[in-house]
């Protein structure tokens, strides 16, 4: 790969202020050459595919990815009001006296149209950023996640207990279904093989001892390694699929607070 | 010795749902004095604080403090069974770790239950002060509650001047609601200082409805991002309070 110094910036070329003709050539240009643009100006949306909505008026950001992707972002907020995924066709046209952007979504069939009056800036460019995302969930962590929202492994699932004593060792989360059923989960952090899947079968023989009642277990991982998958359903137990990044984002949402927080220290 | 008989059946059960909303397994203190248990759910978001004097029960005998854990589902499920106008006697024999349940009406009916070991683990008191205390029916908590649940899974109480607003929204709607004396819907009102927090109203509707059952009139007590403590008073000499840790919306 070739060497990037400090200092590089990413070659983008702008333009402040140009008239609708103007962008229309340039946006034209870009969306040809497949560039990164972002675009500064006053504009209203008109979204149509599995909903639809519309957007009067408003000094917006848009952002259009190489990929295909489109973004609208507001004023305030971290997520963009109107949006579409990789892999749309970008079209320009004038439509009365705005410039009409359509990003056209194949499939499902969704359409974006973004009309802008009034531009203060396009940049675009071919922006390099080569690097790996690390992502730093501990298998606690996806616990911690789970306990604070066991929805995210099934509708209806409730905490009972986590890291649960029992004579093989701790139970991660042990907890009951929307049925009533007890649930003992076993949590891997990267693909679970089949020692995870005799882990979590000798739990569950052992809280079976204890409840003369339907035990399910479930494996909860990213993914399943070789031979796994069919070892589960011999034993009848379950896998569900449950990755660091879903845990991450739960836990980067929740805004809970815990009420031992609150205890008297001595 | 534990033994203790509650003259309905159906109080008992009504407080035992009420408390099972938070929690599957507890443990009961049972004193000289009477019963309490005080319990975190799981995720320690919440917390239960639950007190019955001996002069509560129609009879009551206990000789040595005793943690009593049991499965409280368990115990709930054989309290379905009973019917109005039946009594209940509860008592604990050590020997065989074994709770039994008495159920007296037409038919004598006795349940006996495992009980768990025990987990040695004093739960402490929150330190908190209120700034708003706001006393009203439960029926009127209640319906806010329900009301709040239409449109958002939190809700948000204020207390200004001489109103209490409640404050529910979710992306698309929200509601918005106020309560005041004068209006007949709250029963009293005490604000030292100006309060605002937001909870979880999965945790808060659960506790207003099952607490609905055990008492006509309800406390919340609050102060801006702190824990809101809701009790349940009842003619009895017992107290149902729960604790429920707030949401803080980031900066």
């Amino acid at each position: 790969m070739k060497q990037i110094p400090d200092n590089y910036v990413s070659e983008f070329s702008l333009v402040k202020k140009p008239d609708l003709q103007m962008a229309n050539n340039i946006l034209s240009e870009s969306f040809r050459r497949k560039d990164f643009v972002i675009i500064v100006g006053n504009c209203r949306c008109e979204y149509s595919g599995r909903a639809s909505s519309s957007l009067d008026w408003g000094d917006r950001i848009t952002l259009i990815k190489g990929d295909g992707s489109v973004q609208v972002h507001r004023p305030s907020g971290y997520e963009p009001v109107n949006w579409q995924p990789p892999g749309c066709m970008f079209s320009i046209f004038f439509e009365g006296s705005s410039l009409n952007i359509r990003s056209n979504r194949p499939k499902p069939k969704e359409i974006l149209d973004i009309f802008f009056r009034d531009i203060s800036f396009i940049a675009s460019g071919r922006p390099v950023d080569d690097a790996e995302f690390n992502l730093h969930v501990s298998e606690e962590q996806m616990r911690d996640a789970l306990v604070s929202n066991p929805g995210i492994l099934e509708e209806g699932l409730r905490l009972i207990d986590f890291e649960r004593k029992v004579e093989p060792g701790f139970i991660d989360f042990y907890g009951k279904d929307a049925l009533g059923r007890i649930v003992v989960v076993e949590l891997k952090r990267a693909s679970a093989g089949k020692e995870a899947v005799l882990q979590l079968k000798r739990y569950v023989d052992e809280v079976k001892k204890t409840n003369r009642v339907t035990v399910r277990g479930i494996l909860a991982a990213p993914r399943l390694k070789s031979g796994a998958q069919s070892m589960l359903i011999s034993l009848g137990m379950e896998f569900k699929k449950l990755t660091p990044e879903k845990c991450a984002d739960v836990l980067h949402k929740n805004k809970m607070t815990k009420i031992s927080e609150f205890f008297e220290r001595d | 010795m534990f033994k203790a008989v509650v003259q309905d059946a159906k109080i008992w059960k009504n407080l035992l749902t009420a408390i099972s909303t938070l929690i599957e397994e507890a443990d009961f203190n049972t004193s000289e004095d009477g019963l309490k248990l005080r319990s975190m759910d799981p995720s320690h978001v919440a917390m239960v604080d639950f007190e019955w004097s001996k002069e509560a029960f129609e009879e009551y005998v206990c000789d040595k403090p005793t943690n009593i854990r049991v499965n409280i589902t368990t115990m709930l499920k054989l309290l379905r069974r009973s019917k109005s106008e039946e009594s209940l006697e509860i008592s604990y024999d050590e020997e065989r770790k074994k709770v039994d349940l008495t159920l007296r009406g037409k038919i004598l009916k006795k349940f006996t239950m495992p009980t768990l070991e025990s987990v040695e683990e004093e739960v402490p008191t929150p330190k908190l002060s209120f700034n708003a205390r706001v006393k009203l029916m439960s029926e009127t908590l209640k319906e806010i509650v329900e009301d709040s649940e239409t449109v958002s899974d939190n809700i948000s109480f204020k207390a200004k001047e001489d109103k209490l607003f409640v404050k529910a929204s979710s992306e698309l709607s929200n509601v918005g609601m106020e309560l005041s004396k004068t209006d007949g819907a709250l029963l009293e009102l005490d604000i030292k200082e100006d309060s605002d927090a937001t909870f979880n109203l999965n945790y808060f509707g659960e506790m207003v409805k099952a607490g609905s059952a055990t008492s006509e009139v309800a406390t919340i007590e609050f102060s801006t991002n702190m824990p809101i403590r809701l009790e349940f008073e009842m003619s009895q000499q017992g107290k149902l309070m729960y604790y429920l840790a707030p949401r803080i919306e980031a900066e």
